[in-house]
């Protein structure tokens, strides 16, 4: 692979991000409430897809994933990142142990 | 100086602790990476790949069109079409950014999923966040992917990275959901799996036209309620 093309990779992923961050205008009106309301629909989606992903690609991992994401989302009204994480990871955990 | 000390002072415990797993994952995938791109590259150009490009995804996704045989013109297609993903991630950053095009343009180095969410999740000042968990995560993918090509391994680890990225984003949406919102959250995740079922391969752009979707309906829906 050239170094060249990862050049243009490079600029291609990173001129997104600046143009996303600092050249696209502000939003106002009916784009900024869409917006606004953007952010939950948008991590939903992005945890449904990796753990699709991953329940393709990791070998026994499936239902280590639905009690991972059943732990994290029954303690995810307590509004803690942290919580959520140690929940998920501690359950999904477990359930490796379970069937080894 | 005063500023740059409140603003420290202010970024909460949590927001770095969030960011510690986090970059322990993208590290771990970093060794993968590392590991998988030096037979097809070389380690030279993985490492190089790592600090020049700093997305997962993106990488991942050239190393299998680079093991497909694929054209560059093919990977840099593919490259454009996961880059539409900080569109978004940009649009919802940067109200909650007061600092000036050239800050928010150096900011943007660290503009990925998790570090976005992050800023998001408000446990301190969302640049700042962005800046210390997207120096984390960087380091961290770089580290990893050396590491890797190095021919280094991280399987003690490995198998809990398959649920670390599903549990975190469900950790944001709900830190993201608003009042009343949680209708919104849980349609979009049933949306997103209904159309990843039935295409299979549809992806981040699937995903984001879900969101888009979403959050379109539910402000459709409360101006029509505020009009009657």
């Amino acid at each position: 692979m050239s170094t060249g093309l990862l050049v243009v990779i490079a600029l291609v992923t990173v001129g997104s991000r600046t143009l996303a961050l600092a050249f696209l205008p502000t939003p106002s009106g009916r784009a900024l409430d869409v917006i606004e309301r953007m952010p939950a629909p948008l991590f939903a989606s992005l945890a449904v897809l990796a753990a699709t992903d991953a329940a393709r690609s990791a070998e026994g991992a499936p239902v280590g994933l639905f009690v991972a994401c059943g732990c994290a989302m029954a303690v995810s009204g307590r509004r803690s990142l942290a919580l959520v994480l140690v929940a998920g990871l501690t359950g999904f955990a477990l359930t490796l142990a379970a069937q080894l | 100086m005063t500023t740059l000390n409140t603003h420290r002072a202010r970024l909460d415990g949590p927001a770095v602790l969030a960011a510690v797993p986090v970059a322990a994952a993208i590290g771990t995938f970093g060794i993968i990476y590392g590991a998988a791109a030096t037979p097809l590259m070389g380690t030279g150009s993985a490492v190089l790949s790592s600090a020049l490009i700093f997305s997962g995804a993106t990488q991942f996704a050239m190393l299998a069109l680079l093991g497909a045989g694929a054209s560059a013109m093919a990977i840099v297609a593919t490259a454009s079409l996961l880059a539409i993903r900080h569109l978004p991630l940009g649009a919802v950053l940067t109200p909650r950014l007061p600092q000036s095009r050239l800050r928010r343009a150096g900011l943007s180095w660290f503009l990925i999923d998790e570090t976005a969410g992050l800023a998001l999740a408000g446990g301190g000042p969302p640049a700042t966040v962005l800046a210390v968990s997207g120096w984390m995560a960087y380091l961290a993918w770089v580290a990893g992917t050396a590491i890797g090509a190095l021919g280094g391994t991280a399987a003690p680890v490995e198998p809990l990275t398959a649920a670390l990225f599903p549990v975190l984003f469900i950790g944001l949406a709900a830190l993201a959901t608003r009042p009343g919102g949680l209708a919104a959250t849980l349609a979009a995740g049933a949306l997103t799996l209904l159309l990843v079922v039935a295409v299979p391969g549809v992806g981040v752009v699937g995903a984001l036209v879900v969101a888009v979707a979403t959050s379109l309906a539910g402000s459709m829906r409360a101006s029509s309620v505020v009009r009657s």
